[in-house]
């Protein structure tokens, strides 16, 4: 009898218990505590604006001296560009607080340009120790980077630069262009050195003043941590790679440049509240 | 014995100079006296070249040096001789120009490699339009090669524009200036030799058309051919 009750009242418990934890995974959130993903992040979308053969940083004042470049973000990016034109000058990115230019060598389907679909700037904190994540420091106004290898004569050690493709992840990355199943878009991924030597906003060959991690640290000669920039740049493109050619080259010549114009206090605002707190942020710098 | 002193002190004065070059600089230090020379990165440029100066100068280089296995094919392959003339004057026109650019980029104390030379930049021939002109010969030959230094010289004119406007170093503006009306003097030269290709060509043209065509008079045919054989004796 004692034995029989115990195990009624083991059943009853049961079901109470699961309906209460149905309960909690039923109801929502709070709406007002907003869920913190430990992601340090913020981001910009910046679609495609225009092309040009020009490049302000590697070729400035030298209007039709580079290979073909697409533009993203800034409007008015040409050969003369500096940084108060960029300031002045209007922008497609989400958020139209970044006024900063982007660009990377025109891609070519059988000698036809094809401009991305989907074009976003991620910045992260992630690359370093998280010590040194919460000691990151704004990106500088006015800094230029040139990231990848636009010289580089095939894949080898040096290629920073990836390809894969978008809702197809079993194809794998690859320093060259992949052939992607048909409905998938090709998309390139690259990272931006993140530790700035803390003095010149470009050097001669437009990539010295700034380095990448070693150990996940940044090392003595560049001692500045920064947000890490991630290009990522999905083209509506798929299929045999043989057809594919970017203005600069085979896949692995991918570059990306970058010309810092966000206001500094919205910069400041996203690595104090996104980066340093390790808090994964949207195009507004506010949690997301 | 002595060697072995001698060994010792040089490792000494080495270690000593890595550890000197070694130690942190403080970035205050650099804006506090900016006459202090900053360890830079290679090749950091003289300061009254301007970026667009140095990248002006390199690119102009690699543009010239790519030129020259271009010019290079013309004898064995062409049967013209102004189109010879041309490319023997280009070759040295270029080699001059090199030599000028490269003084130029010693003076703003840009060294090492340049970095457009061994990458296909806009006008330069690539590795298979050369392959595929190294295959041809006669017209064929004269026709792809005008198109192909055509394409360079328009490129070294429109950088030569581009630092007369936006470059700092006079030097460096003056020899665009020069290379500039240079390079359109031969663009008119190669465009009179272009022309009289195309007339040769459509003269061949007509004389296939004669020989096709009975309603010609034989003092007609005759004119006709001495008129293409005086065309290709002035090319």
């Amino acid at each position: 009898m004692i034995a029989k009750g115990a195990a009624m009242l083991t059943r009853r418990l049961l079901a109470l218990s699961s309906l209460l934890l149905g309960l909690l995974a039923i109801v929502p959130a709070p709406a007002q505590a907003v869920p913190i993903v430990r992601v340090a992040e913020f981001l910009a979308d910046c679609p495609f604006s225009h092309r040009l053969p020009d490049d302000p940083i590697v070729f400035p004042g030298l209007a039709g001296a580079s290979h073909m470049h697409s533009f993203f973000g800034s409007r008015v990016t040409n050969a003369h560009t500096q940084l108060n034109d960029l300031l002045n000058g209007a922008t497609n990115c989400n958020p139209a607080v970044d006024k900063s230019s982007y660009w990377v060598p025109t891609l070519y389907r059988d000698g036809a340009a094809v401009e991305p679909a989907i074009v976003t700037f991620y910045y992260l904190g992630e690359g370093v120790r998280s010590d040194i994540t919460a000691q990151i420091q704004p990106l500088p106004l006015g800094l230029r980077i040139v990231a990848g290898n636009a010289k580089a004569t095939g894949p080898d050690g040096t290629t920073i630069s990836r390809w894969s493709c978008l809702h197809a992840g079993h194809v794998g990355a690859s320093k060259d262009f992949v052939n992607c199943p048909s409905g998938t878009m090709l998309e390139s991924y690259l990272d931006f050195p993140q530790c700035w030597n803390g003095r010149d906003l470009d050097s001669a060959d437009h990539k010295s003043h700034m380095a990448y991690p070693v150990n996940q640290a940044c090392p003595a000669t560049h001692p500045v941590p920064v947000p890490k920039l991630r290009q990522v740049i999905r083209y509506p493109v798929s299929g045999d790679p043989s057809h594919f050619r970017l203005s600069s080259g085979g896949g692995f010549t991918m570059h990306g440049d970058f010309f810092n114009a966000w206001p500094p206090a919205e910069m400041e605002r996203r690595v104090r509240d996104c980066i340093r707190p390790i808090i994964k942020c949207g195009a507004d710098g506010r949690p997301s | 014995m002595i060697r072995v002193f001698v060994f010792l002190l040089m490792s000494a004065l080495l270690l000593g100079c890595s550890a000197a070059a070694g130690e942190p600089r403080s970035p205050a230090a650099h804006t506090t006296t900016p006459s202090t020379p900053r360890p830079r990165t290679p090749a950091a440029p003289q300061p009254r070249f301007t970026t667009t100066d140095v990248a002006w100068l390199q690119l102009a280089e690699a543009l010239h040096t790519r030129a020259l296995p271009l010019l290079a094919l013309v004898p064995g392959r062409s049967d013209s001789r102004a189109l010879a003339e041309l490319a023997g004057r280009l070759g040295k026109e270029h080699e001059t120009g090199r030599g000028r650019l490269r003084a130029l980029l010693a003076q703003a104390r840009v060294t090492g490699e340049n970095p457009h030379a061994a990458h296909d930049m806009p006008g330069m021939p690539t590795a298979d339009d050369l392959r595929a002109l190294a295959g041809t010969r006669g017209e064929d030959f004269d026709r792809r090669f005008v198109t192909l230094v055509r394409a360079h010289l328009d490129q070294l004119v429109l950088v030569a524009r581009g630092e007369q406007t936006s470059g700092g170093a006079p030097e460096a503006r003056e020899l665009a200036a020069a290379m500039e009306r240079g390079h359109a003097a031969d663009l008119a030269e190669l465009a009179k030799l272009g022309a009289a290709m195309d007339y040769t060509g459509g003269l061949d043209r007509a004389r296939a058309v004669r020989e096709s065509d009975r309603g010609w008079s034989e003092r007609e045919k005759g004119l006709l051919d001495q008129a293409v054989t005086l065309i290709r004796g002035l090319r």
